[in-house]
């Protein structure tokens, strides 16, 4: 059985000059890379800009690239780096308001996991389920701090060890809890005023 | 002492999404939650939204992930072609700019040694005098040593205040003080000539200094 090679000894190709080694490298990660930055960034052409480029940045760095073993979490680094320089430098319009969605069709009111079950209607918690409930959290996450959105997305919504993503967010393993449980506390704070 | 976190149960709820609770803290989080309703709806509020994290965390993002794989590695190509490219052009202009700041520099050190040494202006080691162009008052002499050897043309020497002999220059005694001259910094080295009395018309000798 052919053991694939790691990513520390595919980074060690790419410097040695095989450039195929890194299409492995970029097939690896890909998915990841763009899954975090869509999340970070909730735009899909600026998910393929900000993915693309934290490639092309880490060929052109790898040469920096002290344990490349660690070429994961490095990549993370760039590219969430990249995602927060976007998000800066376009100073993407202002999210429409959370409640907008929620209004019904003759724009009565707000919901709220608060408000007394309707037989007819779904309650927040059922609306939940659904596609828009999960738009709503989208747009939520994106109104998240820096930190506790990278740590939420990262760990909570792509399943990233705890560890790692404390090397990307260049903090401790007790921080990315804390930042986690912040995060979901906004976020259901955020839905439950709705 | 006891963390805060301990009894910050929604933050033992988060823990406990996560699986990260176990042992006596998940023990503590149990019983709370038997006797706390509000907590119950708390826990069930955040698994909800967890799965719906967990459903975002799914999503397909529609995206061409070969064709992004195929334009990344694209222009990965186009970089290593530029690179070297880059790297064979530059080398040897690097290589020629290394050699002339070489050059450069020694000459600069080499020049601020002799602007900045005085006594050791151009470290002449010896003096050439040629009595045959002795005249009255002034003596024209030459300087050999290693200056003149590394900077070719630069340094001059000129003898002044000699004590020559208006009637026979050359066999009169230029004993006195000679002044070397260096290059047209005017540092100079100075030195008595204490032999050149010996000294035949149009021969040359090395005074040493």
């Amino acid at each position: 059985m052919v053991q694939e090679p790691t990513d520390g000894q595919l980074v060690f190709r790419v410097r040695g000059g095989q450039a195929a080694a890194f299409d492995e490298l970029v097939r690896r990660y890909q998915r990841q890379a763009a899954a975090v930055a869509y999340r970070l960034l909730n735009n899909r052409d600026d998910t393929m800009e900000v993915s693309q480029e934290a490639f092309l940045r880490a060929y052109d760095k790898l040469d920096t690239l002290d344990k490349p073993e660690r070429f994961g979490p490095w990549l993370m680094r760039i590219l969430s780096n990249l995602a927060l320089n976007r998000r800066r430098s376009r100073s993407l319009r202002k999210m429409a308001s959370l409640d907008a969605p929620l209004r019904g069709a003759d724009g009565d009111g707000r919901a709220d996991w608060t408000d007394p079950p309707d037989a007819n209607m779904p309650t927040p918690l059922a609306q939940a389920a659904g596609a828009d409930m999960r738009e709503l959290l989208a747009r939520a996450i994106d109104e998240l701090p820096e930190m506790q959105k990278q740590a939420l997305v990262m760990f909570s919504l792509q399943k990233m060890p705890q560890k790692q993503v404390a090397e990307i967010l260049d903090c401790s393993v007790e921080a990315v809890k804390w930042h986690v449980f912040t995060a979901r506390k906004k976020l259901k704070d955020k839905l439950a005023d709705l | 002492m006891v963390d805060k976190r301990e009894t910050n149960w929604e933050f033992q709820i988060s823990q406990y999404l996560d699986g990260l609770l176990d042992g006596p803290a998940l023990a503590r989080l149990q019983a709370r939650l038997e006797e706390d309703p509000q907590l119950r709806e708390t826990l069930r509020q955040y698994q909800l939204m967890q799965e719906q994290l967990d459903a975002l965390g799914r999503e397909d993002l529609a995206i061409d992930f070969d064709a992004q794989r195929a334009e990344i590695m694209a222009e990965v190509r186009r970089r290593r072609t530029r690179g070297s490219w880059r790297a064979r052009a530059v080398r040897p202009v690097l290589i020629a700019l290394s050699v002339a700041a070489v050059v450069v520099v020694a000459w600069g050190v080499l020049t601020i040694a002799r602007w900045t040494l005085p006594g050791q202006a151009g470290r002449v080691e010896s003096v050439a005098l040629r009595p045959a162009a002795l005249q009255q008052g002034q003596a024209v002499a030459s300087v050999v040593g290693p200056l003149v050897d590394n900077i070719k043309g630069v340094v001059s020497v000129q003898a002044r205040r000699m004590q020559a002999s208006p009637s026979n220059p050359a066999k009169s005694s230029p004993a006195g003080l000679v002044v070397v001259s260096v290059g047209a910094t005017g540092q100079a080295e100075e030195c008595e000539t204490k032999e050149s009395q010996a000294l035949p018309p149009n021969d040359t000798d090395t005074y040493w200094f």
